[in-house]
């Protein structure tokens, strides 16, 4: 890893010494002989597409800016982002730009001082003035800002327009509806909800979605903010109505065998109703299609809960940092305001996925639905909540997401999954 | 007790044929020792009875029984091995029972059996032993034991005694040889020891590039080998051969190294009948006579002594006339010297007639 | 400065050092060096991390003592992996190895068809990288459009479908029979090479005492195989030990932690949930396993396997 970092910035400096003497050779421009400021760009890739924009977005800067401040990037897969970000940040030589989950992740980089306060960048090139609000609220810790978004997502209902049609279903607006729409779908011999639980993260979002929905955002925040034990009665209650659904075969069969990209076939073959995901799956609902989706589909929110007031899931998928580290801050803050400008906006919509974190983003290439939801996102005055695996640290999401998984496959009781989350929240963060 | 029989057995490999026809009969009983020098196709024989190679064509019976296709077991024999192959992980007792166990033979039956092998064999000693902690000859005894134990109908060996020491091996022969005498158990057995097969067998099979050259007793193979190959390969040192041409049935001449022989009154009609312009004379060296110095008898010739070798109960000698080469085997009392020249004669009454073309003997020729 | 040699006293490490330096430098102290630096230190500072609780991002640990072992005794995750590593290895001992041994065996004695083919075919995927065999049978298993559950059902075996990677009860089996298909081909060739070390006579004469091919295999070859078999065993030891591979690309851990095995928790532990002393106490607990088996199986199985 590190060697090819070494040796791809090698290769920069002989491009660059090669440039440099045939100028020289050349008495075109003998004054100018000073190195271009070397920055290194760690980011994560977890789709192909994600590469391709990426190296975009790096050619793109560098036939600009390559002369005055050249970008070197190193891209390291979505699964395994987090076990190389913590030896690339601990490094000697660390990335100067670097991709950072939200949430719990962002708060450990912050606490052991990777991160640097981009506050002042705010306000220089005024960010805040045109990203979506929502994805704003979730930088800032305390006063300061410590990382721009640059994907925001959403998760929703997604539900099949065709077979809805076909059964004469409505939108639901309540859970009763919601309910009853499944049970339908049930009778009509469809998998009411898929959940593709395979590697185990895809159930906590109907989870958290059901939490805040039923118990309130503020249950919810106590929770993965360390003021509520997971074995308050509305986490295990939650997890109850999880296990219900389950019994109640409102999953497709083997849920727990099945990955959400293998998951995508019975899903375009229209054997369920539902799937509760989130909005960053639309790449592959898009398929090759140049505008999603590969079959008729629309969304609705989690509707409300026992009359509450409905909450929709609103988080940043990718956000940057800048290293404390980094001597030319500067610079990686000129870098992350092209990432953010309209036209690398514009560009990651038509290469990559939905959604950008800026207003300014030309959401016209999408579907209508698409827009809409866009629109919807970028509307929410301020960020809603994110998921358990986001918002804790990786330690007790890990397990929170085993223990959940268990109580759908029937091995444990909903009490035991939140008890062994709770034993576990109490070795990383002590007792409440 | 059986009878082993081959008709027409061939043995082939791929486009490769190792054993064109062969058809030989084993009476139920008997000594038989298949002899050859490598590659004769001796032991491919030996396996196919076995069945532990498969027959090409033919028919193999067994005791009255076909067994071309049958699998070892089923063929009522037992084998011993030149390496033993004893199992090396088991002690004498578990390696000589191993067949009884194969063939669910109740346990105390089993213990008798081994009891009374190992006694015959001197092995009741060993018996907790394993063969590393065993001498060759007892090896090859606890071999011989797994093979006795079961009362197979027929023996098969495979060189069994090339493993062992000069002595162990003359020791070995003629326990092997009372052995089959007190059980009279139909054995074949391969070895490419002429002097083995010789001393062994009630009859030997001489085997050449995978057909049989000669099937007889032993003394029968000597005395009137039926041709040239079998001639060569039995007896040691091997019989002497000499190219001439026949001047007339009384007369055989050498022209070139200025040798002449006369042939007896009652040899004569062998030639006569062939009719052939020249032979090959084969004489063993124990006829060739060393005369006194100035017998002039006709055929009497003066040779020149190349090499003595003196073996004590006997002497030989390679002697020389021209380009002519023998070599002569002498009485421990002559008394002869490297480099000399003294006469020696053929005794033709003991000299074989070979057709030069054929290698078949003449006086067999029919 | 020169020294007499005294009688009597047997000459030391320097004398032997002067004597031979050419293989004092390259038969002893390289090689010592070398695995100082590559395999001693490691080992050691494993231990020294196994101490402490360190996220592997602040420059400074916190001393714990034997904190993490403490920890490690009560954490049914590990106890959950330690088993499950014994149920791999009781797989992968049983399945295959001896599906090695009956392969080579089949192979040596011409029961099998085109020996060099089927010889390549089973060890083929040895050569494959564990990451690929599991996502082929990722799909090979999935139960939406898998290969296997179709082919079962076609058999009349559609009883037998199960949850491959959901069922927690049968998750780990399927993880550890898809090493032992990719493993197989290893005892296969040690079996291949082994047999054919064995006197063919041997079993030419077990043949006509009227063994079968059972008795041959259990009796003859399998006894004199016990060298070849000790190797096995320990490669098979180590290979499920080490087991990490299959279940980083397959389960990850899932169903709710079922699949997790000590490779796998230790990277989890360390690097995902950034308890870099935790981690290495387990690796350290991995390393005592280890040696505890290898030392057994020196013990029992390999004792007077060499001997002639």
């Amino acid at each position: 890893m590190k060697m090819t970092l070494f040796s791809r910035r090698a290769i920069a400096r002989c491009a660059m010494a090669a440039v440099l003497l045939s100028s020289v050779a050349g008495l075109a421009v003998p004054a100018f002989a000073a190195d271009p400021v070397e920055l290194r760009y760690f980011y994560r890739a977890p789709w192909p597409s994600s590469e391709i924009y990426a190296n975009w977005l790096i050619d793109e800067w560098n036939k600009k800016n390559g002369d005055r401040i050249h970008v070197t990037g190193a891209s390291v897969d979505g699964e395994t982002y987090k076990t190389k970000q913590t030896i690339e940040l601990a490094s000697s030589n660390p990335p100067d730009v670097f991709y950072s989950w939200e949430g719990g992740r962002a708060q450990e980089v912050i606490k052991n001082g990777f991160a640097a306060d981009l506050t002042p960048y705010y306000a220089k090139y005024g960010w805040d003035k045109f990203l979506v609000p929502a994805s704003v609220s979730l930088a800032t810790f305390g006063d300061k800002k410590y990382f721009v978004p640059t994907e925001i997502g959403a998760s929703v209902v997604w539900y099949r327009k065709d077979l809805y049609e076909k059964l004469g279903l409505k939108v639901p607006t309540t859970w009763d509806e919601l309910m009853a729409n499944a049970e339908a779908g049930k009778k009509a011999g469809l998998w009411p909800f898929l959940l593709a639980n395979q590697k185990k993260w895809p159930s906590q979002f109907m989870w958290s979605a059901i939490l805040v929905n039923k118990f309130g955002l503020d249950t919810y925040q106590g929770l993965v903010n360390n003021t509520i034990p997971w074995t308050d009665p509305s986490a295990v209650e939650t997890t109850k109505i999880m296990a219900d659904l389950a019994k109640a075969d409102m999953f497709e069969p083997s849920f727990n065998s099945i990955d959400v990209g293998p998951a995508m076939v019975p899903w375009s073959q229209g054997k369920a109703l539902h799937w509760y995901q989130g909005s960053f799956n639309l790449g592959r609902f898009r398929g090759d299609q140049p505008k999603c989706c590969v079959v008729p589909m629309d969304y609705f929110p989690m509707p409300s809960i026992d009359g509450k007031k409905p909450v929709m899931s609103v988080f940043a998928e990718d956000t940057i940092m800048i290293h404390a580290k980094s001597p030319h801050k500067d610079e990686a803050a000129e870098f992350v305001d092209w990432m953010i400008s309209k036209p690398a906006m514009t560009e990651k919509l038509a290469i990559d996925k939905p959604f950008p974190s800026s207003t300014q983003g030309d959401l016209s290439s999408l579907s209508e639905m698409e827009q809409r939801l866009g629109k919807e996102m970028a509307s929410a005055g301020q960020f809603t909540f994110m998921h358990v695996d986001h918002a804790t640290p990786p330690a007790i999401s890990d397990r929170f997401l085993d223990s959940l998984q268990g109580v759908l496959a029937g091995a444990i009781t909903p009490e035991d999954a939140m008890q062994q989350t709770e034993d576990e929240a109490v070795r990383t963060r002590g007792k409440i | 007790m059986a009878e082993v029989s081959l008709t027409h057995i061939e043995k082939r490999y791929g486009a490769h044929t190792i054993i064109p026809s062969l058809d030989l009969t084993i009476p139920d009983g008997e000594f038989t020792v298949l002899v050859g020098p490598s590659g004769c196709g001796k032991s491919t024989t030996l396996q196919m009875i076995a069945g532990l190679e498969s027959i090409s064509a033919g028919r193999l019976m067994i005791g009255g029984v076909d067994v071309t296709h049958l699998p070892p077991k089923d063929r009522n024999i037992s084998m011993v091995f030149q390496s033993y192959a004893l199992f090396p992980h088991m002690n004498v007792r578990d390696n000589i029972s191993f067949g009884l166990k194969t063939r669910r033979v109740p346990a105390a039956e089993a213990d008798q059996l081994v009891a009374v092998v190992s006694k015959r064999l001197k092995l009741e000693n060993y018996l907790d032993r394993l063969p590393r902690e065993l001498s060759g000859g007892q090896r090859q005894r606890v071999a011989l034991g797994r093979a006795l134990v079961r009362r197979p109908g027929v023996f098969l060996m495979d060189e069994p005694l090339s493993n062992l020491d000069a002595k162990l091996r003359v020791e070995a022969r003629s326990f092997l040889s009372k052995m089959h005498q007190e059980l009279g158990i139909t054995t074949v057995y391969v070895t490419h020891d002429q002097s083995e097969a010789m001393t062994m067998g009630s009859r030997i099979v001489v085997m050449n590039g995978g057909t049989i050259q000669q099937a007889a007793a032993p003394m029968e193979v000597y005395r009137r080998p039926a041709n040239r190959f079998v001639a060569g390969f039995i007896g040691s040192p091997s019989m002497n051969f000499v190219d001439l041409d026949v001047a007339s049935p009384a007369e055989l001449v050498d022209a070139t190294n200025g040798i002449r022989v006369s042939v007896p009154q009652h040899r004569q009609i062998e030639l006569a009948k062939s009719g052939l312009r020249s032979v090959t004379l084969g004489l063993r060296p124990e006829h060739i006579r060393l005369l006194a110095a100035g017998d002039t008898r006709p055929g009497a010739t003066s040779f020149k002594i190349e090499v003595c070798q003196f073996l004590g109960s006997e002497t030989l000698l390679d002697i020389t006339h021209g380009a002519c080469r023998v070599i002569a085997r002498v009485g421990p009392e002559e008394v002869v010297k490297q480099g000399e020249e003294r006469i020696f004669a053929f005794d033709m009454d003991h000299a074989h007639f070979f057709d030069p073309d054929t290698g078949n003997n003449v006086a067999l020729d029919r | 400065m020169t020294t007499s040699p005294r009688s009597g006293e047997s000459p030391g490490f320097f004398a032997f050092a002067r004597e031979h330096t050419f293989v004092t430098i390259f038969g002893i102290l390289m090689p010592l060096a070398v695995f100082a630096v590559f395999v001693g230190y490691p080992i050691l500072f494993t231990i020294y991390l196994s101490l402490f609780e360190w996220n592997g991002m602040t420059p400074d640990k916190t001393f714990v003592g034997l904190e993490n072992y403490r920890h490690m005794i009560g954490d049914s995750h590990f106890q959950i992996a330690l088993i499950n590593n014994f149920k791999w290895l009781a797989v992968t001992l049983a399945f295959p190895v001896l599906a090695g041994l009956l392969i080579a065996y089949a192979l040596r004695n011409r029961i099998l068809p085109a020996a060099a083919l089927v010889r390549t075919i089973i060890f083929f995927p040895v050569t494959m990288s564990l990451i690929s065999v599991g996502l082929m049978f990722l799909l090979i298993l999935n139960p939406l459009f898998g290969a296997f559950d179709t082919v079962l059902r076609s058999v009349g075996l559609g009883f037998l479908v199960t949850e491959w990677f959901g069922n927690y009860k049968v998750a780990i089996y399927t993880l550890a029979i898809v090493s032992g298909w990719a493993f197989t081909g290893m005892p296969m060739i040690f079996y291949y090479a082994g047999l054919g070390d064995v006197p063919k006579e041997t079993f030419d004469a077990a043949r006509i005492e009227g063994a079968g091919h059972w008795r041959m295999l259990t009796k003859v070859a399998i006894p004199q195989l016990r060298p070849v078999t000790a190797v096995v065993v320990m490669l098979t030891l180590f290979e499920s030990l080490r087991a990490f591979d299959l279940v980083a690309v397959m389960t990850k851990g899932a169903p709710f932690g079922y699949t997790n095995v000590l490779g796998y928790i230790v990277y989890l532990e360390s690097f995902w949930n950034t308890r870099f002393g935790y981690g290495a106490a387990i690796s350290v607990a991995i390393l005592a396993v280890s040696a505890l088996m290898a030392l057994i199986i020196l013990k029992k199985l390999m004792k007077g396997a060499f001997d002639v």
